[in-house]
């Protein structure tokens, strides 16, 4: 492992080491009692983003990188992790005024959001188990932290000690999963086991792969919230500070999902019909109980996170048929996620706005909206349209390209239960729309409501037009992911 | 089955038989008279002075906390230190010392942060 050039190394791993130095800062600053309070150490968090993603954005151009020991700088690693830092920025944006006026600016909050996207992108650039495993324990760990971040809040806690013992069970599931698979082919490393793989299946070792390759399933299963390791997401995404939310809904799942990408397409695949079989029955669980279980929801926090889970079992249903078309299919992921993770931080960010400086996020809270925010209630209606899936949005083409390559491959069946769930899903996205539209707010609530601060402005405007724009135009965004899928696959 | 799991799976039973066997006799053989003096916690035969269950400090918690992390530093190092000839030896020595120190760094903001928010301080 020693004698690679290390200047290489370094520069690769320039993006992290940077946004590390930014951790670092904002952590010592908030052990000094006058710089505790200052919004500058925000503002190094947010510089220390946007420098990665520079950074990030400039390796991306310059094309795939090698795998060095247990890492790959290919252009997946750097697509997923201009991905994370996107959603951190605006995270960072979001959280800015919502710390505020809650008077609760600790510091710790961000240094915890940026140890945890280092973890991300481990997980992400991951190329041995044992390194993907350190990079979702990473982010697991300080998003625990988080999700009790307010510790008065006794939801908060709730929210914290639950995902942080399911969390730690499902760890162990990914770790029991990776000593059989260890054991079966002597090796951590993925392209070392799918090399192995054909051979181990076919000696006495098959049973102890298999119960091994499906822990892992477990394991990542529980972090994308797939049915039936779901139970966690609702309590948790409903206690945890709404940014935390919008956090661990988006960023989480793009980075595990990811990570579940490479290895899907490298190992499980290659178990054929058996994957098939697993997926299958995943995807449909999973896609059935979240939207089913997301018309019962009246708290808006909750029908998102049940909508969260709905959508990893949308694409749960591209996993299916991987094996028959990896290129396509990955293209239709990675995209699908993209869209995701923008009308999901945009939702979120305008439930945010919604919620002044409360907690509460009942749906009734949203009646009168239109009046009283009109701005705000667009672009939430924009952003529920596009979860849906309605045509002049980046959801619809997400879906598109997610479903036409699912039939391609001749999963007919399977689109076709998607296509009813997200029927289905329609009924509880435009129930919010309907009570900010036309429901009267209960109380003499004042009309006009203090102007909303820009940096959660800055947000949902970002969101908004992203959602918009690349579902008018789609080929660009297509373009980089198809270029970041290509490398990956060869 | 090997011979070494043959030998492992003969002790389990031995010390299955053994301790299963002794408590099985001491409720046949042994008298049943329950007793308050029976009941109280054995301490060599003086009668207990306190509750088993004390109040601990709320503070210990968090001593205990920073203990582990800096715990599992020194279980790290020792290993570390043990290979650390080999390495030289093949000149890795400088690699290897860079990265332990990297770790130890890390481990240093964590300490620097742990002083500066008054973790450290007992009286308050």
């Amino acid at each position: 492992m020693m004698p690679t050039d290390w200047s290489i190394v370094l520069n690769l791993s320039l993006p992290w080491i940077v946004v590390f130095a930014a951790a670092t800062v904002t952590l010592l600053a908030s052990a000094s009692a006058r710089l505790r309070t200052s919004p500058l150490v925000a503002l190094t968090a947010l510089a220390g983003i946007i420098t990665a993603f520079v950074l990030s954005w400039q390796q991306w151009i310059s094309g795939s990188g090698p795998i060095i020991a247990t890492l790959a700088f290919d252009r997946l690693s750097s697509f997923g992790w201009l991905l994370i830092l996107g959603i951190a920025a605006l995270t960072i944006l979001m959280s800015f005024s919502y710390l505020q006026d809650r008077h609760a600016g600790h510091p710790e909050y961000y240094a915890l959001l940026l140890f945890s996207a280092i973890g991300m992108g481990v997980l992400i650039s991951g190329y041995d188990l044992i390194t993907i495993f350190i990079g979702l324990e990473t982010m697991s760990v300080a998003i625990y932290a988080l999700a009790g971040f307010f510790r008065e809040r006794p939801q908060g806690n709730e929210a914290a000690l639950k995902y942080f013992l399911t969390g730690a069970f499902a760890s162990a599931f990914l770790l029991f999963g990776i000593a059989f698979l260890f054991g079966t082919t002597g090796t951590t490393d993925v392209g070392m086991i799918a090399a192995q793989q054909n051979q181990v299946l076919s000696s006495d070792l098959r049973s102890s792969f298999l119960f091994g390759l499906a822990m892992l399933v477990i394991g990542f299963g529980f972090k994308v919230a797939a049915v039936p390791f779901h139970a966690w997401a609702p309590d948790v995404y409903d206690g945890a500070p709404t940014p935390i939310t919008a956090f661990m809904a988006t960023a989480v799942k793009v980075a595990a999902f990811i990570a579940f990408l490479r290895i899907a397409s490298a190992v499980l695949v290659l178990t054929g019909v058996l994957w098939e079989h697993l997926a299958w029955g995943l995807a449909v669980a999973t896609m059935l109980v979240g939207n089913l279980a997301a018309i019962a929801q009246d708290n808006i926090k909750r029908m998102l996170a049940y909508s969260s889970i709905a959508h990893a079992g949308y694409l749960l249903v591209a996993f299916t048929a991987l094996a028959q078309d990896p290129t396509g299919l990955s293209r239709g992921i990675l995209f699908y996620l993209v869209a995701y993770l923008l009308m999901t931080l945009g939702a979120f960010a305008v439930v945010t706005a919604t919620q002044e400086t409360g907690e509460a996020a009942d749906i009734n809270l949203l009646a009168g909206l239109s009046k009283r925010r009109p701005w705000a209630a667009a672009m939430l209606a924009l952003f529920l349209f596009s979860l849906t899936g309605f045509p002049p949005t980046i959801g619809f083409f997400g879906k598109y390209y997610l479903f036409l390559g699912t039939v391609k491959a001749g999963f007919i069946w399977l689109v076709v239960i998607a296509l009813l769930n997200s029927a289905i899903s329609a009924y509880y996205y435009l129930r919010p729309i309907v009570v900010m539209y036309f429901h009267e707010p209960r109380e003499t609530e004042e009309k006009h409501a203090l102007p909303l601060a820009s940096p959660l402005v800055a947000v949902i405007a970002i969101t908004a037009i992203s959602v918009f724009l690349f579902g008018l135009l789609p080929t660009n965004l297509l373009a980089i992911v198809e270029h970041s899928v290509m490398a990956f696959l060869q | 089955m090997t011979l070494n799991g043959l030998g492992l799976f003969i002790l389990f039973a031995f010390a299955l038989l053994l301790a299963g066997g002794m408590i099985a006799l001491s409720s046949v053989l042994g008298r049943q008279k329950p007793s308050a003096g029976h009941l109280i916690p054995y301490e060599c035969g003086i009668d207990p002075v306190a509750k088993p269950r004390h109040r601990l400090h709320v503070k210990f918690f968090l001593i205990a906390v920073i203990f582990i992390i800096f715990d599992v530093e020194v279980v790290f190092l020792y290993p570390w230190a043990v290979v650390f000839r080999d390495f030289v030896a093949r000149g890795e020595g400088l690699f290897v010392f860079l990265e332990m120190m990297i770790f130890l760094g890390v481990l240093v903001i964590g300490l620097l942060y742990l002083w500066g928010r008054g973790a450290l301080e007992w009286e308050e």
